[in-house]
């Protein structure tokens, strides 16, 4: 399998101290891997730097082959992110920020949009203003705009925010329908052990800022009976306590 | 990459309704100032009225126009391209596209600067409309379109100016309070510190002053251009620079 995204020793840190050291992780062709981690963790940041939304302070990152940092027009053609909560802008339609942005993608066939906008269940709503929407349909309107591009690596940070328990099971279903089936590529970040445990093939454990454990899912669920207790057992070992 | 980021610019930038409100205000400012003038043309002897009374109309109030109208209107283009996306993020939603952030700059400050332009040509045309209808007369209109083309040059540079100084601070407010106080002050020493008088770009905003109907010789000019150019270029390469490394 082509390894469509590379992270070797990545290092960032912020001015308060936060930030995360020594990530190295790769993720290959049609994988679904998650990044799992508390609050706070390095989660965020280590996707901010994948996209080149963040400059990193040491280490290399590689997706398909060059770094967004020095060339986003190559890297960034075959990446569709939501980073953090959705960046839109609040008094434009979904239809009309979508074209917009499809400006930038010239090989995008004419029904790209609509069938982003009908596969969130936003058609309907495809005119309104986006600031009379709920954080819900903000969420699904950035998950659209993530998609919409046909993108061979897709970077979800924590999609389930504000979804609906029925859009959440959809969402998922429809991850691992288009890692299947399609062989897109994925990196997905949660809190929520569940939630990763249900789509992912990968789980990538971040803990105060390190990479504490890179571990098929079949694997950590043969050593623990959930993806939650694996996660407090390797957060425990890393604190030092016992496992 | 760049047409297409120029594109999504200058189409946000006509979706604020604030704009078309401005270029109302203008066209009745337009109206206000040549019917002050048909008024006085009424009171005044006969030498006074006809077509000398629209000789200069339009670029009469051509260097207030410029040194205070349209510096607003770019700052407000600026402010809404720049430091506003920053501070709600939307920038985000840029930065995540397949383009270069130095054409993303380049088409912010490209649509600001369309912005500037279409409100000169509407003052113009407004102006050549209500000359035409109260004196009947094309005398001078050519003069004029000279000067209006040669005031787009130091435009350039306070639409750069604003692009740079919307880069310095995350809040949108702040952004536009600190341009506009920077503006002021910068006007203030051009016109009143004698020393820094030449060297100021807002002085050069009557540009058209200093070619129609100069004696200057091109020795004495070259230092303006100078002056004028690299301010340009400076405020353009540091606005750049710290476009390029904005975290969001």
């Amino acid at each position: 399998m082509e390894k469509i995204l590379r992270i070797d020793n990545l290092c960032k840190k912020y001015k308060n101290g936060r930030g995360v050291a020594d990530i190295s992780f790769s993720v290959e062709e049609g994988e679904i891997v998650g990044l799992l981690g508390p609050n706070g963790s390095g989660k965020t940041t280590i996707m901010k730097t994948i996209v080149g939304l963040r400059r990193y302070d040491s280490g290399s990152i590689s997706v398909f082959g060059s770094d967004p940092a020095d060339n986003s027009e190559r890297t960034l053609k075959d990446v569709g992110a939501l980073i953090e909560q959705p960046a839109l802008y609040d008094s434009m339609s979904p239809r009309r920020q979508m074209r917009m942005m499809a400006r930038f993608y010239p090989s995008l066939p004419a029904d790209a949009i609509e069938n982003a906008l009908r596969e969130v269940g936003l058609e309907a709503f495809g005119d309104e203003k986006v600031q009379r929407f709920s954080l819900g349909m903000k969420q699904r309107l950035g998950i659209a705009l993530a998609l919409f591009s046909d993108p061979k690596l897709v970077i979800l940070d924590e999609p389930g925010n504000g979804l609906d328990i029925e859009s959440s099971v959809a969402l998922r279903r429809r991850i691992v329908e288009m890692a299947k089936e399609d062989g897109k590529t994925f990196l997905v970040s949660s809190h929520q052990a569940d939630e990763i445990e249900k789509m992912c093939d990968r789980v990538i454990i971040i803990y105060e800022g390190a990479l504490i454990e890179d571990i098929s899912t079949e694997d950590a669920l043969r050593l623990s009976p959930t993806l939650e207790d694996y996660f407090l057992m390797r957060v425990r070992e890393a604190k030092g306590g016992v496992s | 990459m760049l047409k297409a980021a120029y594109l999504n610019e200058a189409e946000k930038l006509v979706l604020h309704k604030k704009y078309l409100v401005f270029l109302l205000l203008d066209v009745g400012f337009c109206l206000f100032y040549v019917l002050s003038r048909v008024l006085a043309g009424h009171f005044a002897d006969s030498t006074f009225g006809g077509v000398d009374l629209f000789g200069d109309v339009m670029v009469g109030g051509l260097s207030v126009y410029l040194l205070f109208f349209l510096p607003l209107i770019a700052l407000l283009g600026a402010s809404d391209l720049f430091s506003s996306e920053y501070h709600d993020l939307s920038l985000r939603m840029l930065f995540l596209r397949p383009v270069e952030r130095w054409k993303l700059f380049f088409a912010k400050t490209a649509a600001v600067f369309s912005l500037c332009f279409i409100f000169l040509a509407v003052h113009f045309t407004a102006l050549l409309l209500l000359k035409l209808i109260f004196s009947h007369s094309l005398q001078g209109v050519l003069f004029a379109a000279e000067a209006y083309f040669l005031d787009l040059f130091p435009l350039l540079v306070v639409v750069l100016f604003f692009g740079f100084f919307q880069q310095l601070v995350r809040s949108s407010g702040s952004a536009v309070a600190l341009s506009a106080v920077v503006y002021v002050i910068i006007v203030c020493i051009g016109r009143y510190v004698s020393l820094a008088g030449g060297l100021v770009f807002t002085e050069f905003l009557s540009w058209h002053s200093l070619w129609i109907g100069s004696t200057l010789p091109m020795g004495a000019l070259m230092p303006k251009i100078g002056i004028l150019l690299g301010t340009g270029i400076i405020f353009y390469c540091a606005g750049l620079e710290l476009f390029d490394r904005k975290e969001i």
